[in-house]
C-alpha cells in the first residue's frame, strides 16, 4: 500500500498508480493527473482544498474519496475495453463549494457506478454537477450515478445530473436527492432508546462511509473527522 | 410495568383517530387489541412511543403512575417501552450490530464489553434461527418479511423492555417463523414475568401461540368491547361489523 501526501508546497502534477494507494490532499490548489495501470483501490482524503484531479484509466479502479470543505473537479476517462469504475464520494461541507465529476466512457463494455453523498452543514451553498458521457463507438456500456445531499438547515444546494449518451446500446441511470434524514429512520432509532443526536450521528456515519470499502485505519481517520464536525 | 391510558384523544391531519380511549395493562398482563383496518390500532402503538406525527389533543398516558406525555421517544424507550413495528424500515449503511450496541450502551453506565455483546447476539440469533452474517448487514435491508419480524424480536431480547407493543407481529410470517417468533416472546415473558404486553392483530392465529389475558375490540378510535380469548372466536365467526353498535367504554374516573 502506497501513501502520498500533497499540500501547497507540493509540485507533483502526474502520478502513475499500479497498486492500492492512499492519497492525502491538504490545503492545496493542485491540478493532478493520475494514470491507473493495474486493477487497484485508491482512497483520497481531500481537506480545505480547491483542486482538479483527473484520472486516465487503463485498468479497473475502485475509488473512495472523502472530502471536507473543498471544491473538487474531476474527469475520469475509461480508456480500455471492459474496465470498470466503482466510485464513492463522501463530503462534509461548511463553506460555499462546488463539485464536478465527469466520467467518460471512451471504450466498449465499460461500466461505471458513481455514488455521491454529501452533508451540508450551516447555511452554505453546495453544488454538484455529475456528468456521464458515452461516445458513439462505446457500446454495451453501463453508466450509473446516484447523488444525495443531506441538509442540516435550510441550505441552498443544487445537483445537476447529466447523461450524454451517443450510442444506442447503453444502460444509464441517474437519481438525485436533496433533503433531510428520513424522519421515520430517526424515529425507529429513537424507539430503541438512541437519542436524537446519536441517531443522527449513526445515520451520518452510515451515509458517509457505509458504502466505502476502506481499511480500519482510514475508517478511524474519517470517524475522527465526522465526530469533530457533527454538532 | 403498569400502563394506564386515560381518555386519550389523538388527531391526525385534524381528524380524530383515537377518541377518549381508555386502557389499563397491569404488570405481567397480555392485552390484545383487534379491529378492522384504519381504526387506530397502529396509531395507538406509535402514540405510546411518542411519535411526533400524531397530536395528543387530550388525555394522558401513565407509566407506573407517572405521566409520559412530555417524554421524547428515546426517553420512553429507556424507561422500558418497546415497539415491534408492523413494517420495520430499512436503514441502509447502519449495521445491526452497530445499532444494537449503541442502543444497549444508552442504557448502561459503562459500555458493554465486546465479548459479552457478541455472545448475547449470537445466542439470540440462534434462538431465532437467523443467519449470523445478518449481524453485519444493514438494518432490515434485503431481509425477508419474516426476517424483519425476527429482527424486531431479536432487538426486544437484547434491550430487555418491561412493556412490549407487538404491532401485527403475525403479518407476513409463515407458520414456522410465527412459531419461532412466538416461542421467543413466550420465553422472554417467562424469564421476565412482570413484563406487560400490548398485542395488535387482525387474526386469531397468533393467539394460539401467545395466550392473552384480555382482548379488546377497537372501532372508531375507542375500545367498544373487552373479553377473554373467546371474544376472538366471536370475531372470527361474526366479523367486526357485529360490534358496530356496542356502547363505547368510558373512563371510570
Amino acid at each position: 500500500m502506497n501513501t502520498i501526501h500533497i499540500d501547497n508546497n507540493s509540485s507533483l502534477t502526474n502520478i502513475i498508480i499500479s497498486e492500492d494507494t492512499n492519497i492525502f490532499y491538504t490545503s492545496t490548489s493542485s491540478n493532478i493527473t493520475i494514470e491507473i495501470l493495474n486493477d487497484c483501490k485508491v482512497f483520497e482524503y481531500i481537506k480545505d482544498s480547491n483542486i482538479e484531479i483527473n484520472y486516465k484509466m487503463k485498468s479497473s479502479l475502485y475509488l473512495n474519496r472523502f472530502v471536507i470543505d473543498s471544491s473538487v473537479k474531476s474527469i475520469i476517462d475509461l480508456d480500455k475495453e471492459g474496465i470498470d469504475l466503482k466510485y464513492y464520494y463522501s463530503n462534509i461541507n461548511i463553506l460555499d463549494n462546488k463539485y464536478e465529476i465527469t466520467v467518460n466512457h471512451n471504450k466498449k463494455r465499460t461500466t461505471s457506478s458513481v455514488i455521491n453523498h454529501g452533508i451540508n452543514l450551516k447555511d452554505s451553498k453546495l453544488d454538484y454537477m455529475v456528468n456521464g458521457k458515452v461516445i458513439k463507438d462505446a457500446n454495451q456500456v453501463i453508466c450509473n450515478q446516484d447523488s444525495k445531499i443531506i441538509l442540516t438547515n435550510d441550505n441552498n444546494c443544487l445537483i445537476k445530473p447529466n447523461l450524454i449518451i451517443d450510442n444506442d446500446d447503453v444502460i444509464a441511470n441517474h437519481s438525485s436527492y436533496i433533503g433531510y434524514f428520513k424522519k421515520d429512520e430517526i424515529f425507529y432509532l429513537k424507539t430503541r432508546g438512541i437519542n436524537e443526536l446519536d441517531s443522527e450521528k449513526l445515520l451520518v456515519k452510515s451515509f458517509l462511509i457505509g458504502n466505502m470499502d476502506i481499511s480500519y485505519e482510514i475508517r478511524r481517520i474519517i470517524l475522527e473527522n465526522i465526530n469533530s464536525y457533527w454538532r | 410495568m403498569y400502563i394506564k391510558i386515560k381518555d386519550l384523544e389523538v388527531l391526525v391531519n385534524n381528524k380524530k383517530v383515537l377518541n377518549k380511549l381508555n386502557l389499563e395493562i397491569k404488570p405481567g398482563e397480555i392485552h390484545v387489541i383487534m379491529g378492522p383496518n384504519g381504526v387506530g390500532k397502529s396509531t395507538l402503538s406509535k402514540v405510546l412511543m411518542g411519535s411526533e406525527d400524531y397530536k395528543v389533543e387530550s388525555g394522558d398516558i401513565l407509566v407506573d403512575g407517572k405521566s409520559i406525555k412530555d417524554l421524547q421517544t428515546d426517553e420512553r424507550a429507556k424507561l422500558g417501552m418497546f415497539l415491534s413495528f408492523q413494517n420495520p424500515i430499512d436503514i441502509e449503511g447502519v449495521t445491526n450490530s452497530e445499532f444494537l450496541k449503541v442502543a444497549i450502551n444508552e442504557r448502561r453506565e459503562e459500555p458493554i464489553g465486546l465479548y459479552d455483546f457478541i455472545k448475547e447476539m449470537e445466542q439470540s440469533f440462534n434462538e431465532l434461527d437467523l443467519k449470523k452474517e445478518m449481524m453485519h448487514r444493514s438494518v432490515n435491508q434485503n431481509f425477508s418479511g419474516g426476517e424483519k419480524k425476527k429482527n424486531e424480536i431479536l432487538q426486544m431480547k437484547l434491550l430487555k423492555p418491561k412493556f412490549v407493543i407487538l404491532d401485527e407481529l403475525d403479518s407476513g410470517l409463515d407458520v414456522d417463523s410465527l412459531r419461532i417468533v412466538c416461542d421467543n416472546v413466550n420465553d422472554y415473558l417467562r424469564t421476565n414475568p412482570d413484563t406487560s404486553v400490548l398485542m395488535i392483530t387482525h387474526y386469531q392465529r397468533i393467539l394460539d401461540y401467545i395466550k392473552p389475558d384480555y382482548i379488546h375490540i377497537l372501532t372508531n378510535g375507542r375500545i367498544v368491547k373487552t373479553g377473554d380469548v373467546t371474544l376472538a372466536q366471536e370475531i372470527e365467526e361474526k366479523g367486526y361489523k357485529s360490534f358496530d353498535n356496542c356502547v363505547s367504554l368510558v373512563s371510570e374516573d
